[in-house]
């Protein structure tokens, strides 16, 4: 199976974006990655970079919690035009582009929650983490999710949900692993409406961990506060520390 | 791995909250830009304020404005989607900066980053407070309004490093 490429990803999150989703359905779970955030106890004017910022909903969460430096990153236009719609006026800057291409080593956190890791390939993902790792300060740390085998399995089925309260959007999720294990596909169907295939790789911790030493990030096994941020059978969770 | 840039989606987002567009200008765009201005006459130059910190301003005139941004199909296509548009490019060089300020007029401003510092945070523009800079790489613009949020540059304390940006306000 192929990996995605930047440009697939942007058109499939543009199309989503299309779709307005209100942010109603996915709130526990925005809430629960701010809940993440604040576990980390940063000063209210780190600098927060959100890797993969979609439409937005993290960002908005954070400013209401009193964040003051928020950053956005997405290769998706429209879904950065929503973002930016909803956003505090005084507090988001949004980066059109990709993280990959990022250098500024400015950032005390970043934060990738549903990470686009997996979707680009070996080569792509190192040039991901690499990005991720040259946007952060020295000691600034990471938070990524990702689908590991575990969470791949939950993952599986065909689901029914209702979107936006006021103007519902039905999606039909089809989940399913790649007959080699190696993927998670997702297909999906917006308001009736089929849109592009999702591709995920799988990816073992061990992977990652190295993928991550790569890259100069050290991931951190903190048994006490993975124990607190590892609560959703959905994703895995990992937490790094630039060296 | 480009990502898709829409100037209209760009600039609705922009007109909300400050957008970096990265990679916008192509590295054989920006090489030309750079050498078009390393071809001006220092009699082109002039001092952006009076302060001994000041950068050096050049004033693109109108007659000349589309042929520089036609370096750039981007910045091109951004100009050209505007009623009317001013350019200018600045230069900071060692000990240089440009104190909290606001611009007179126009929708939207674009920044777009030519050279820049080999320290990220020197520089560098900073947009509502000295502490929220915005990091930019040689390629990226930023287009914010201009006209309603105070910005800045930080110091540049390297004798050899130069910050050069290419400036449009533009009226849409």
């Amino acid at each position: 199976m192929q990996p995605m490429t930047v440009a697939e990803v942007a058109r499939l999150y543009d199309k989503r974006a299309e779709f307005q989703i209100d942010g109603t359905t996915n709130k526990t779970e925005t809430d629960a990655a701010a809940n993440i955030v604040d576990s980390l106890q940063l000063e209210k004017k780190a600098r927060i970079l959100d890797a993969g910022c979609g439409e937005g909903w993290l960002i908005h969460a954070l400013s209401d919690r009193g964040y003051k430096h928020l950053y956005g990153i997405d290769v998706s236009a429209e879904a950065l035009k929503l973002a930016a719609l909803r956003a505090a006026k005084n507090c988001v800057v949004l980066i059109l582009g990709d993280v990959s291409r990022q250098s500024a080593q400015y950032f005390d956190l970043v934060t990738a929650f549903n990470s686009s890791i997996g979707s680009f390939g070996a080569e792509g993902d190192r040039a991901y983490l690499k990005g991720i790792s040259r946007s952060l300060s020295v000691q600034g740390q990471l938070v990524l999710t990702y689908i590991d085998q575990a969470s791949a399995q939950k993952r599986v089925g065909t689901f029914r949900t209702n979107y936006n309260k006021t103007n519902p959007v039905e999606v039909v999720s089809d989940v399913q692993i790649s007959l080699d294990g190696k993927w998670l596909i997702i297909d999906q169907i917006f308001a009736g409406q089929k849109i592009a295939r999702e591709r995920i790789r799988i990816i073992q911790h061990s992977h990652l961990r190295k993928l991550m030493d790569d890259v100069g990030l050290e991931m951190i096994s903190d048994p006490e506060f993975m124990a607190r941020i590892n609560q959703s059978p959905y994703v895995a969770t990992a937490f790094a520390r630039k060296l | 791995m480009r990502a898709p840039l829409s100037i209209e989606d760009l600039f609705e987002a922009a007109s909300a909250v400050p957008v970096v567009a990265k990679d916008a200008i192509l590295d054989s765009a920006r090489l030309d830009i750079l050498r078009r201005i390393s071809n001006l006459p220092t009699s082109a130059w002039q001092a952006g304020d009076e302060t001994d910190h000041s950068w050096s301003e050049h004033q693109i005139g109108n007659d000349e404005l589309t042929e520089w941004c036609a370096e750039s199909d981007f910045v091109f296509s951004a100009m050209k989607r505007a009623v009317n548009a001013v350019g200018w490019i600045n230069r900071f060089r060692q000990h240089q900066w440009i104190g909290a300020h606001k611009d007179a007029g126009g929708d939207l401003q674009l920044v777009c980053a030519l050279a820049v510092a080999s320290r990220h945070e020197e520089g560098a523009i900073w947009i509502g407070n000295h502490e929220r800079l915005i990091p930019m790489n040689a390629g990226d613009i930023l287009v914010f309004r201009a006209d309603s949020i105070v910005h800045g540059t930080t110091n540049i304390s390297q004798q050899l490093d130069e910050r050069i940006t290419l400036n449009l306000r533009l009226w849409l």
